[in-house]
């Protein structure tokens, strides 16, 4: 069934998906990850030689006129300082790093200063060159973008200002209060070991992407290449403090690994920046985060907080590059495929729901070629029932129940060979031809014998099998004859009593059909059941219905129905329930006759022998099944070949109404229709 | 006596085994041997079988139906199809002793139209001796 198949590529897409989902997010997690493994180590070994270096009280007042002038330029020239924020803590760390290291230069610009006697303005422009170049050498070609310079301008803002109130206390603040500040600084200094590795990380993975944007550098003017002087000039002021503290919690730094030594400085730089903030109160941007120290640790260890995060960041950094490719194959090969199986499921089912949709044209077509009863006919309740199959048997049943001249009634139930469209065109053409034949008054028997050689014709080698039937409802007597068609059941009748020696073949085998009829009297209540093949060839387990539980389950119907309920539809619904497998269209058209209780019986059968029957062996057969003696069978066949040869055909009527069969050898009163015909036109040509 | 199949009965194994065997004999005679139910669904192998039968121009032609135990209207039409294409010289025998299949036969007025006999060898005699008997 459609259904339960569309059941597992829906999962399909979504196992993909949620795959190429968890490949995707550890490759994102990939470059800061790597990028903290290689950075960490390269900053151990620059900060701390930085940080001891102290500064000159002359290089010190010098830097911080460069700075100055820095500051303005940057606070002009760069907007950006809310994206800064978002690495503040990692840019802390190499702010510090970088603050040492341009120290040193910053040194020498301050001695060429005392040198030159010029005035500020003058060497302000050649500190920043010079601290531009100390930073591109002395960084080891890492290069800033102005987001960096921007951060940087404002981390050195608030460095000064911590200076100008460590000055402050170190002229006012006792011994105390002292002890108190480095108290807290050596805390703040233990949380930056833990903040280390993350904020590194984020520091490098920034290093990694100002390579990039490295160009902006030399066209980013005065504001740009000012900064990293100022920066050298906060340094250079904070050197001394910065250095000692680092000095005081070296031990808790080298305790760690190599990676981690980087945190204390980046620490203090932090805690520094804190501290300064409340008195300068001009903290901006990504100041604003490193303000609050608790905050600054939390942003700069809130990934380091999570074991799983940290052995993630473990197991993604030892992953090689050549894996990492893999993954990204795999990763676009998942998406890949969960996007084509989607659309196959989507495809899928929109040919399920146009199969459908065809399945129920042809129904609808079909139902539209078959006729609607009108609940009864005379005295007569009608009713009709179709159950198409879903498979390929569908569309070959075809019924008619209507009125005929002088109160009887008519039915005709078939099945053409074949099955589908091709079905529909010969399902009409033998309902309307046998129709007519039976509106002109001819028997079931003779419709059949008359309409076949034409129907014949225009079936185009199907063939179609057929039964007729005419009731007569005053002398409650019904009479059908069939073309390799299953006899109806009639309720009272046992079906396997029937004679059905020399049955007549379908219509469109080439032979002349018929052949055989048979009356039956109802006088009492009963139920006459035309049906199609498919009802009593549905199986259950294997085991074919049958016309016997066929039988009983009219015999039901019958009893549980009032006379204007569609039974034929109840009677299908009870036979679809009592199968498993139906793999041909079912057809039912049920008469109910009231009346009082009296069993029907047979009252006679006929066979029609041809010339080609003319050995006599279906004569025989069907005499013999009728329970005549010998030679009663002997005579009556001599009669009939005769007559046949004589005439084409001869008519045998067996009456077998009473206690003894009684049979008799007629003329066929169709060969004579035929001849009379010719006749006529003969007369014509005369 | 039976070799591997050369059709099955696709619509559901464990239900319904059916199969059709063919064998060339002598004398120019095919005999195509059919075992299981012929239905709705097994009739288009038959029907295959037998389409393969009158291209290969057999001039004897013998059905063996002995282990069928039910013929249906769709596998009826599929014998008559085959029955009416024949060449004018080819005869075709039906064997079949099984007295389901012979009603269904008799039934639906077919009986007449095919010979059918109750075993493989008359209906292997009754397509070779009226050979014979041509010839």
């Amino acid at each position: 069934m459609p259904r339960r198949s569309g059941a597992r590529p829906r999962t399909a897409p979504l196992a993909s998906l949620a795959l190429a989902l968890s490949i995707l997010i550890a490759l994102a997690a990939l470059p800061g990850g790597a990028a903290a493994k290689r950075a960490s180590a390269a900053e151990t070994v620059e900060a701390t030689p930085a940080a001891e270096v102290a500064p000159t009280p002359a290089a010190a007042r010098a830097a911080e006129r460069a700075a100055r002038r820095a500051e303005r330029s940057a606070a002009e020239g760069e907007a950006g300082a809310a994206s800064a924020q978002t690495v503040a803590s990692g840019t802390s760390a190499r702010d510090a790093r970088q603050a040492a290291r341009a120290e040193k230069h910053a040194e020498h610009v301050a001695k060429r200063e005392a040198r030159h006697t010029t005035a500020s303005g003058a060497a302000a422009p050649s500190a920043a060159r010079a601290g531009a170049q100390a930073v591109a050498g002395g960084a080891g070609k890492a290069q800033k973008t102005h987001l960096e310079k921007q951060r940087e301008h404002e981390k050195l803002h608030e460095q000064r200002s911590r200076e100008r109130e460590t000055k402050g206390r170190l002229r006012g603040e006792g011994h105390k209060e002292r002890e108190a500040r480095e108290a807290r600084e050596a805390r703040e200094a233990e949380e930056g070991v833990e903040a280390g590795p993350s904020t590194g990380g984020a520091g490098a993975g920034q290093r990694v992407a100002t390579a990039a944007s490295g160009v902006s550098v030399g066209p980013g003017g005065e504001a740009t290449s000012r900064a990293p002087s100022a920066s050298a000039v906060a340094s250079a002021r904070i050197g001394r403090p910065a250095a000692s503290s680092h000095r005081a919690r070296g031990r808790h730094a080298r305790n760690g690994s190599t990676g981690e030594a980087a945190g204390p400085t980046a620490l203090t730089a932090i805690g520094l920046g804190a501290l300064a903030a409340p008195a300068a109160g001009t903290a901006a941007g990504g100041g604003a985060s490193a303000s609050h120290p608790k905050h600054a640790a939390r942003h700069g260890g809130h990934a380091s907080e999570s074991p799983i995060v940290k052995t993630v960041t473990q197991i993604v950094g030892v992953i090689p590059t050549a894996l990492w490719l893999l993954i990204g194959v795999l990763a676009f090969a998942a998406a890949a495929f969960a996007v084509t199986s989607r659309l196959a499921a989507r495809r899928a089912a929109r040919l399920d729901r146009q199969r459908r949709s065809l399945l129920e044209d042809v129904g609808l077509l079909q139902a539209a070629l078959l006729p609607e009863l009108p609940e009864r006919l005379g005295p007569v309740g009608t009713s009709a029932a179709y159950r198409p199959a879903s498979g390929p048997g569908a569309g070959g049943d075809f019924y008619d129940v209507f009125a005929l001249p002088e109160g009887l009634l008519a039915v005709i139930v078939g099945d053409v060979s074949g099955h589908g469209r091709e079905a529909l065109p010969h399902t009409t053409l033998l309902r309307y031809t046998l129709r007519a034949y039976m509106e002109a008054g001819l028997s079931p028997r003779e419709a059949l014998r008359a309409a076949a050689p034409a129907l014949e014709r225009q079936l185009g080698g199907s063939f179609a099998t057929v039964v007729l039937a005419s009731y007569d409802p005053r002398a409650r007597v019904l009479t059908y004859a069939s073309a390799g068609h299953p006899h109806p059941i009639i309720t009272g009748l046992d079906p396997d009593a029937m004679i059905i020696a020399g049955s007549a073949p379908p219509i469109g085998t080439g032979r002349a059909t018929g052949s055989r009829q048979t009356v039956v009297s109802i006088p009492g209540a009963a139920t006459a059941c035309f049906y199609t093949d498919g009802v009593i060839e549905a199986r259950t387990a294997g085991r074919l219905y049958g016309q016997r539980r066929l039988a009983t389950a009219v015999g039901s119907v019958r009893a549980g129905a009032s006379d204007s309920e569609p039974a034929a539809a109840e009677l299908l619904d009870r036979v679809s329930a009592e199968t498993d497998r139906r793999p041909d269209d079912m057809a039912a058209c049920l008469l109910n006759l009231a009346g009082e209780h009296a069993a029907p019986r047979v009252l006679e059968e006929q066979l029609v022998l041809d010339a080609r029957d003319a050995d006599g062996k279906r004569a025989r057969r069907f005499l013999v099944a009728a329970g005549l003696g010998e030679a009663e069978i002997a005579t009556t066949v001599a009669r009939a070949r005769a007559i046949a040869a004589e005439h084409g055909s001869a008519l045998l009527e067996l009456d077998v109404s009473g206690e003894r069969p009684r049979v008799s050898v007629l003329q066929d009163n169709v060969a004579p229709l035929r001849a009379r015909a010719l006749a006529r036109t003969q007369e014509v040509a005369l | 006596m039976q070799s591997a199949p050369e059709n099955q009965d696709g619509s559901d194994p464990k239900e319904v085994s059916f199969l059709i065997t063919r064998r060339e004999l002598a004398d120019d005679t095919s005999l195509l041997s059919v075992e299981g139910d012929l239905d709705l669904a097994s009739a288009p192998s038959l029907k295959w079988a037998l389409a393969d039968l009158q291209s290969a121009s057999s001039r004897h032609v013998v059905v063996d139906l002995s282990r069928v135990s039910f013929i249906d209207s769709t596998a009826l039409g599929v014998l008559v199809g085959a029955q009416r294409s024949l060449d004018p010289g080819v005869k075709l025998a039906i064997a079949c002793a099984e007295e389901n299949v012979l009603r269904i036969f008799e039934l639906t007025g077919l009986d007449g139209m095919f010979e059918i006999v109750p075993t493989l060898h008359d209906a292997l005699g009754y397509v070779q001796g009226s050979t014979t008997a041509a010839g």
